[in-house]
């Protein structure tokens, strides 16, 4: 895959990943969507296509949103406003009864950074093992690791009785 | 939406698992970002970055390209070395005039006291020159003055009107003893006129 980069590429990517990685980027900033558009930017600004092209995406949207995040105050209720807003926007639209979702959103937000960084590049970005290890910058062993360790730990959050959920924000 | 084909080392646990695929039906929204924009910023950015490879494929216009962009700093850099000269040569005219303070002038300079006298022009030159003696060479209202002449017809005056006439003779026996030639030769005409117009000598044909 390491031919020129060109515009039908950049569109592919941004249909198959930018969701993804916007939701990505909403762990650390409001302005997920600027990310993803800077990264992909960048990636155009390549002289050939990355090897891994969507974990080398992975690392620059969050090196920008990482940035971003630089001086600004309240994290913690930024990152639950932008990721619950992230399955809100999508879940209203269809009228779906998301008791669930709500859940399991919730119970995603209650998760370290690193863990929840792990759950979205697997299972929403879709990317493998290695590619995760290669954006962390640790073993794939260990990604696999850190990520059985947080999905059971979600599944623990959400076998938990609905009263600690209480101050969560509210998806509707 | 992950690999099926992962090493087995890797499968999860089944309610792990079921976990993961309860988790992969959320759906994230789409990034609002305007498609167009985007193709036209990323265009925009590989065609900056893209001088090499153009190098490689076509040479011509990548110097011609190469050529335009020196030319476009040739009228800021010319800019710049004159302003930065023009800085220069006012800070150094400014500096100058600092340095050398002009007398404060006053409206109407002095004139020399001249006395009405009825006494031949000898006398009254003498009366001038007593009058302003010595405050003239070194009151010059700000005038820049040339070196005054030591010598010929010019000399003698300029030490009759400045010291006075008794000085002359001061200047004589000076002249004399400095050198061996003490007699002085009288001034023929042409040498007057050589002296007291420079420029008439050239301009004056000889006669025949």
């Amino acid at each position: 895959m390491n031919g020129p980069i060109d515009a039908e590429l950049l569109g592919r990517l941004l249909d198959e990943h930018g969701a993804a990685l916007a939701l990505y980027a909403s762990q650390w900033t409001d302005a997920a969507d600027d990310c993803v558009q800077e990264a992909l930017i960048e990636l155009a600004r390549q002289p050939q296509v990355p090897e891994r092209v969507v974990a080398w995406l992975y690392r620059v949207v969050k090196h920008r949103a990482l940035n971003t995040l630089r001086g600004e105050r309240r994290r913690r209720d930024r990152e639950s406003r932008a990721m619950a807003a992230r399955f809100a926007e999508v879940y209203q639209s269809l009228g779906h009864k998301h008791d669930e979702s709500v859940a399991a959103i919730a119970a995603l937000e209650d998760l370290d950074a690193a863990e929840r960084e792990i759950i979205v590049m697997r299972i929403w970005g879709g990317l493998k093992f290695d590619e995760i290890a290669a954006t962390l910058a640790v073993s794939t062993t260990t990604a696999h690791r850190h990520y059985e360790q947080a999905l059971g730990k979600l599944r623990r959050l959400l076998e938990m009785p609905c009263s600690t959920n209480t101050n969560r924000p509210k998806m509707n | 939406m992950f690999d099926e084909h992962e090493p087995a080392e890797n499968e999860l646990a089944p309610d792990l698992a079921a976990m993961e695929r309860q988790l992969a039906r959320l759906t994230p929204a789409a990034p609002r970002i305007d498609r167009d924009r985007l193709m036209f910023a990323a265009g925009h950015a590989a065609a900056n970055v893209a001088r090499p490879s153009l190098e490689a494929k076509e040479p011509e216009l990548a110097a011609t390209l190469r050529v335009a962009g020196r030319h476009r700093w040739f009228w800021p850099a010319a800019t710049a070395t004159m302003t930065a000269a023009t800085l220069l040569l006012a800070t150094m005219l400014v500096w100058q005039r600092a340095a050398q303070p002009i007398a404060a002038q006053s409206p109407t300079p002095p004139q020399p006291t001249t006395v009405a006298t009825t006494a031949p022009p000898t006398q009254a030159v003498d009366t001038t020159v007593s009058a302003t003696p010595a405050a003239a060479p070194s009151e010059n209202y700000g005038w820049p003055m040339a070196s005054p002449p030591t010598a010929g017809y010019l000399g003698l005056r300029y030490i009759a009107l400045t010291r006075g006439v008794g000085e002359l003779e001061t200047h004589n026996r000076t002249a004399s003893s400095d050198s061996d030639s003490t007699v002085i030769a009288p001034a023929t005409q042409r040498e007057l006129l050589r002296e007291l117009l420079p420029a008439s000598d050239r301009n004056t044909s000889p006669r025949s």
